[in-house]
């Protein structure tokens, strides 16, 4: 009950941007990538979704990733890219139910209109999609991809949600909200593996953490023994400080720089 | 998000757009209908069904042979060839995510044109009994197969990892259809004397031609081609979002992708090959249909059929009234009404052919 990838690689044009990448997430867990910028975040991420041909073995439920199994997986696995521009004037609610009915619970009405409240997007649903801003358009595909899978698990068990920068155009309390959805879900028996820039929302809401850095892992554990201020300055090239806020026992990250 | 937000229980909303789409398949059959019933009571012998039924004909016999051989042909194949044109436009407009996309504007039209001289002027050429086989579906295949050719050359070279470079597929058609083009005129310098009178029958791009012949040639394969393309609905819906999210919806990307692109080819090339190059169907009708109903392909690609057929009989109409006895080549009456909104749809998404 993984999402298991063994010595994945991915090249694009003969460039390596992905080696001999180990990863592994488990259900009930939110499972944070995070990295310096083209350190292969997305790359591993779009690389355990099957959407890039990478070399080595990705399986999710023992289901081997990848096109041919994709309607398999559309049951139990949501995809969020991190963004999507659309050519026709679909509206919201419409961009939701392409999503709801590919999942599960194709049969049950009522849910792109409580997707769409959770994502706070219920007064636009009427709206056409083009018309949102970022950020609105952000949030109603993870309306999409919550009306696809609804549910932390299924029949079979774990679901899961496969995130990449899910907050990125978001504003500080949109993006606390999205975090607990994805925190909620995996409290639920989901799996969430999720992209993130922003290494505080990691250390808040992830369980396990996987640091990236040209294309392989650099670090990997809970967010206690991974955000240490040795391995953030030498993953980011910069002092890094890192402390702790005393009652969760979350350490917070505060980079050190004059600002000359 | 939070759930705290005022929000009304029952928010005012316009009335489902699904229901408004499926409504239409009914308005639009009825107006085919119409179109055709006054399609067949219409022409420049002032010959009238209702006269014959009547009994009030003043020649009996050749009213029943301007019907039944000129005039109900022709409704037939006008509305064959519509239907193709529009369905072969929504097709490609989901597969290349754009609007803009139109056989006739990024050069398959030219292709199938191509295939479709290539078999006026080399069809001698093929082994006898390939000839005996394809018999009269020579021109049409061939016409299917440039433009086939045409349509994956064109995907090939717009589409990269997925996305569709709007302005790459403009450009890219632009020299496909001239490259077909001038293949094309390289050919009718080869071709004999009976040749050039086949390549200007054809080349008129008009109905006018239409026999019964010419339409068992053309209607299986438009028939065949307008139904695959009815399967395409749920899975260019799924490829609006990007190939990869309509993977992620478990659409089976390739195959969607090779369905759409033989029958928007089978129907542009067999529409080609039976009435020349008629431009702009394609772009007209599905864009008119995504205003009223929304842009659902489930529903878009049946309504385009049906009023793509209704539209190029009205258009027909015109072309064989207006200058009457003479008739205008359709393709100027179809110019006419969709060069502006091309023109139109392209300002208003300027932002998106940006290069």
């Amino acid at each position: 009950m993984t999402l298991r990838a063994d010595g994945i690689a991915v090249t694009f044009e003969r460039t390596r941007v992905l080696s001999g990448v180990d990863f592994e997430a488990h259900p009930g867990q939110v499972t944070a990538i995070v990295g310096p910028n083209g350190s292969g975040k997305t790359t591993l991420l779009r690389a355990l979704t099957g959407e890039i041909a990478a070399s080595g073995r990705i399986t999710l439920d023992d289901i081997e990733v990848g096109p041919r199994r994709a309607a398999a997986l559309a049951a139990r696995r949501g995809v969020l890219p991190q963004a999507t521009r659309l050519a026709f004037p679909f509206t919201v609610t419409e961009v939701v139910r392409l999503g709801h009915l590919a999942g599960p619970h194709a049969d049950r009405p009522d849910i792109p209109a409580r997707a769409l409240a959770r994502v706070g997007l219920r007064h636009k649903a009427d709206r056409p999609y083009q018309d949102l801003s970022g950020g609105e358009q952000q949030r109603a595909q993870l309306a999409r991809v919550l009306a696809q899978i609804w549910m932390p698990r299924g029949r079979h068990g774990a679901n899961w949600l496969l995130l990449d920068e899910p907050v990125s155009s978001l504003d500080i309390g949109q993006q606390l909200s999205v975090m607990r959805l994805a925190h909620g879900f995996a409290a639920g028996g989901g799996g969430v593996v999720c992209v993130l820039h922003d290494l505080n929302l990691a250390a808040m809401f992830a369980d396990a953490i996987v640091v990236m850095r040209q294309g392989g892992v650099a670090a990997r554990g809970t967010p206690a023994t991974v955000l240490t201020s040795a391995i953030l300055s030498d993953v980011y090239a910069c002092d890094i400080e890192v402390g702790c806020v005393p009652a969760p026992g979350v350490p917070f990250i505060l980079p050190q720089a004059a600002r000359t | 998000m939070t759930l705290t937000q005022a929000e009304p229980l029952h928010p005012a909303r316009p009335r489902d757009r699904r229901t408004r789409a499926r409504a239409a398949h009914l308005w639009l059959v009825l107006l085919l209908l119409a179109t055709a019933a006054l399609s067949l009571e219409t022409g420049a012998s002032g010959v009238s069904l209702r006269a014959l039924l009547t009994g009030a004909a003043e020649n009996e016999t050749l009213s029943r042979l301007i019907l039944w051989q000129v005039r109900l042909p022709r409704i037939a194949l006008g509305a064959l060839v519509g239907a193709a044109l529009a369905v072969s436009g929504a097709a490609m407009q989901g597969l290349f995510r754009n609007p803009l996309a139109d056989p006739g504007i990024v050069g398959v039209s030219a292709g199938a044109g191509l295939g479709a001289v290539a078999a006026i002027v080399l069809g001698g050429v093929l082994p006898p009994a390939v000839q005996a086989v394809l018999g009269l579906y020579t021109v049409p295949v061939a016409a299917f197969l440039g433009g086939w050719a045409t349509v994956l050359l064109l995907y090939g070279v717009a589409t990269r990892g997925g996305r569709t470079s709007v302005a790459t597929m403009l450009l890219a058609g632009i020299a496909l259809g001239a490259l077909a083009g001038a293949v094309s005129g390289l050919l009718v310098y080869a071709a004999d004397d009976q040749q050039l009178r086949d390549l200007t029958f054809w080349g008129l791009g008009s109905l006018a031609g239409a026999t019964w012949a010419k339409l068992a040639s053309a209607a299986p394969i438009i028939v065949v081609a307008v139904a695959g393309a009815a399967f395409l609905g749920r899975g260019l819906n799924a490829l609006a979002l990007g190939e990869a999210t309509a993977l992620h919806l478990g659409v089976p990307v390739q195959r969607v992708k090779t369905l759409a692109i033989l029958c928007v080819a089978a129907a542009t090339g067999a529409a080609v090959a039976v009435s020349g190059g008629i431009g702009f169907v394609g772009i007209v009708v599905p864009h008119v249909l995504r205003l009223a109903t929304g842009p659902d392909h489930g529903p878009l690609l049946v309504n385009s059929a049906l009023l793509g057929a209704s539209l190029l009989l009205a258009a027909d109409m015109i072309a064989r009234l207006v200058i009457a006895p003479a008739e205008l080549p359709i393709g100027i009456v179809t110019a006419v009404l969709g060069a502006p909104v091309f023109l139109w749809i392209l300002l208003r998404r300027r932002g998106m052919v940006d290069l």
